[in-house]
């Protein structure tokens, strides 16, 4: 039993974002084995040091206890539901029914299956009875044997919610209690009018739970597949229509924090060099000349420097929006960005991201220098008078745009000088391969002096484009 | 060690009887980490009281504390073992001739080569080891509290050195085969978070965060720190506390900083807070000049309302 609790406990953690590991469950259970079920704030202590281990995960851990365990889903609660149903029968309007979220309580009692039980009383189908004697715990634990008998674990996206709420009705059998319903308000008599009466204000109570119900489980259950799923759709979507996702900027800032996490470890790691043999012959001395410690050279960490010169006219500007989100997301490791924007004209841009977050500077950025007509011979050469003097081997210059230069001359030998004085450059093209020197586009001129020119059309190009930038610059 | 604990509320008691205040939340760790002899992992701001929980649980547990500091470039040889190689070299000196001696009328390299080998592993034996912190709490008597202190400071290798230790209590050496814990320590891990710790460390040890303790509960650890600190001056200088740090501060006071100007204000003799005072004392809460003058410019409204609020207390 405890090992059920902890297991679906479990599963929703990890529908939460905390990465929680078989062998971590394993350490809940053994917590939850020696605490017991009976002081629930101790549990809340106990399990949160062993299932979350960060202090952002001890929120979301809070969060997720408290909506788990909030139904009599402890042993411990149970008496709480008790006043409650007494406090119904005193006559006020019943609360909303207290529902098991935890399949255990099924497993405890006999199963009821519905439509065959209780015909005395007034209502003549099982679950009007039930509703007509507020049995709440029956209910709830009817509610909870049906939703696992039409698998709503199976829920994967919110417009599932209404069919998943009808079908659980239909196993709780609420297709008798309707045609009970239909029937006693039909009846000439009065007091099967009330009775009918009482059974409809029951019955949409009940869908209410039921609605309920499902809201809850699919909030515990079923985001996060839902999420992922989007996730991956998200990656994988043309720049161009990407604008329209919503929180596009948040996935964003996520990846870039795992390649910063990723690419920060490895700029520590790469401390240790070669044996220093001078300082290593020195330190020997001490012991008549036997090298018993050795000592390492440091690598001096060179940081790096970074030039991104965005085309944003109208086709392309998604993808440099993109590009310029990702670097100044992982700035972290990239501390030296300067960014240059063009299309009509060209210019610097690096303030902008300085002086305000990246989605305002981004929107100002479109905003002054959108246009179209972009000539990449004028672009290089502004570039080279404005810049040459900083380039030097540590630089890497990144340029993204489509290199359609609208039939005026391409200068590649620019871009030859650019790649002569500085370490690298790269080319990122939001066009497919195939289309590269079709039309007006001068790519194929560009290419060569290029130490690698990729498409990028999408976020996981992107995502791929910054991963290997990174691990060759860090 | 003290092998059985009752309760929750047990090692809470005796924390507080050494003048270590805690929530439920810190006893409650102590009490899972000696139960299912997992390790600790601790993580919080600076001066929210780390170091002390270990020692404060060595002497609950009446264990010896074992302590290993961290810090950048630590390695193996520091951390667990390492060979006397100056004593080495000196028996090497000395004992030339008794090696010249043995080595007389040796026929041939296989012959010398022979005669050594009954020497055996002379040079690398227990008398040329040198125990580091991480092999004392293994081959200790009895159970020890093992304090790693500030892990996130040591390179991502130690960290991967240490998930041997941490998971099953043992620890390969080379020369020496495996070791096995005679008793298995119990072992806490601090880090101020300088660094993301790896999963697989974390996975291996129960997770506790100290946030800085709210009102009521540094209110509660200055009075048994501090206990020759009036009841007023201690609800005042613990509120002003609490608003610095409601401020935006590069770095913000801790426990340990309260608890040194109380015996700071307690050495001056005072009653009450007031402004003037605050300001000369300052420095003794602040590290940070850009700080100070941020504080400096709303001083006297912030000494007004920690008076304030320490008087609504009074009434209430």
């Amino acid at each position: 039993m405890t090992e059920q609790v902890i297991g679906r406990f479990v599963k929703v953690l990890r529908g939460a974002e905390l990465p929680v590991s078989p062998a971590e469950t394993l350490d809940a259970m053994r917590v939850a084995a020696l605490l017991g079920y009976q002081d629930r704030a101790a549990l809340k202590q106990g399990l949160s040091l062993v299932l979350a281990k960060s202090d952002q995960d001890k929120l979301a851990f809070a969060e997720c206890f408290d909506a788990f365990f909030r139904f009599q889903g402890m042993p411990a609660e149970g008496k709480e539901t008790e006043p409650r149903l007494a406090s119904e029968q005193a006559g006020q309007p019943p609360p909303p029914m207290p529902i098991s979220t935890d399949a255990l309580s099924t497993d405890t009692w006999p199963s009821l299956s519905a439509g065959q039980q209780g015909q005395g009383g007034g209502a003549s189908s099982g679950l009007g009875q039930q509703l007509l004697d507020n049995d709440a715990s029956g209910l709830s634990r009817q509610l909870a044997q049906a939703a696992a008998q039409v698998g709503l674990d199976n829920i994967r996206v919110i417009t599932q919610k209404g069919l998943y709420g009808r079908r659980i009705l239909t196993a709780m059998g609420a297709a008798a209690l309707d045609q009970e319903i239909m029937v006693l308000e039909a009846s000439e008599d009065h007091a099967q009018q009330r009775l009918g009466q009482r059974l409809r204000s029951g019955r949409s109570q009940l869908r209410e739970a039921v609605r309920e119900y499902v809201a809850d489980q699919f909030v515990l259950q079923a985001r996060e597949q839902g999420r992922q799923l989007r996730e991956q759709m998200v990656r994988q979507a043309s720049l161009r229509t990407l604008a329209e996702f919503r929180d596009v900027h948040k996935l964003i800032e996520k990846m870039a924090r795992r390649l910063a996490r990723k690419h920060g470890r490895r700029q520590q790691r790469a401390k240790r060099g070669q044996l220093d043999g001078r300082r290593t012959t020195v330190m020997a001395l001490k012991h008549g000349g036997v090298p018993a410690a050795l000592v390492w050279r440091r690598r001096r960490i060179q940081k790096p420097k970074l030039m991104v010169i965005c085309d944003v006219s109208g086709s392309v500007s998604a993808a440099a929006r993109f590009l310029l989100m990702f670097l100044y997301a992982v700035n972290d490791v990239l501390p030296a960005v300067r960014s240059f924007a063009f299309a009509s004209r060209f210019g610097e841009v690096s303030s902008l991201f300085n002086s305000m977050d990246a989605d305002q500077a981004i929107a100002e950025v479109m905003d002054r220098y959108a246009g179209s007509g972009t000539d990449y011979g004028g672009m290089l050469r502004e570039f080279v008078g404005l810049c040459e003097q900083d380039f030097d081997q540590r630089t890497t210059v990144i340029i993204l745009g489509d290199a359609r230069n609208n039939n005026l001359p391409a200068e590649q030998h620019l871009l030859a000088h650019i790649s002569d004085r500085c370490r690298q450059v790269f080319w990122l093209n939001p066009e497919m391969r195939s289309r590269w020197g079709s039309g007006d586009s001068v790519m194929p001129q560009y290419q060569p002096y290029c130490r690698e020119a990729l498409p990028c059309s999408n976020l996981a190009g992107l995502e791929y484009f910054v991963d290997r930038l990174l691990r060759d610059l860090t | 060690m003290k092998t059985r604990i009752q309760s929750v509320a047990e090692v809470r008691d005796s924390f507080a009887r050494q003048g270590y205040i805690c929530n439920d939340q810190i006893a409650m760790a102590v009490y899972l980490a000696a139960q299912l002899r997992k390790p600790i992992l601790v993580e919080g701001p600076p001066g929210v009281g780390k170091t002390e929980l270990a020692k404060a649980s060595a002497a609950f547990l009446e264990a010896p504390l074992i302590r290993l500091q961290c810090y950048e470039g630590l390695d193996e040889g520091r951390a667990l073992y390492e060979w006397k190689y100056g004593k080495q070299l000196l028996y090497t000196q000395l004992l030339r001739e008794q090696l010249g001696v043995k080595l007389e009328g040796a026929e041939g390299l296989a012959d010398a080569m022979a005669r050594l080998g009954d020497l055996g592993d002379a040079f690398y034996s227990e008398t040329f080891l040198e125990p580091r912190p991480l092999l004392q709490a293994l081959r200790a008597e009895e159970a020890t509290v093992l304090l790693i202190d500030e892990v996130d400071k040591a390179d991502q290798e130690f960290e991967a050195f240490l998930l041997e230790l941490l998971s099953d209590y043992q620890i390969s050496i080379p020369e020496l085969g495996t070791i096995k814990a005679r008793h298995e320590p119990l072992v806490f891990l601090t880090s101020n978070n300088s660094r993301e710790l790896s999963d697989a460390l974390k996975r291996r040890c129960l997770h506790l965060y100290i946030p800085f303790p709210d009102r009521a509960l540094e209110q509660q650890i200055i009075a048994a720190r501090v206990p020759e600190v009036t009841q007023q001056l201690r609800q005042q200088l613990v509120g002003f506390v609490q608003q610095l740090r409601a401020l935006d501060l590069r770095k913000q006071p801790a426990v340990s900083e309260t608890i040194d100007w109380a015996r700071a204000l307690l050495l001056l003799h005072v009653d009450f807070l007031e402004a003037t005072l605050v300001e000369n004392t300052l420095s003794l809460l602040l590290k940070h000049e850009d700080d100070l003058r941020q504080v400096r410019e709303q001083l006297p409204a912030l000494v007004k309302k920690a008076s304030e609020v320490s008087g609504k207390h009074r009434r209430a």
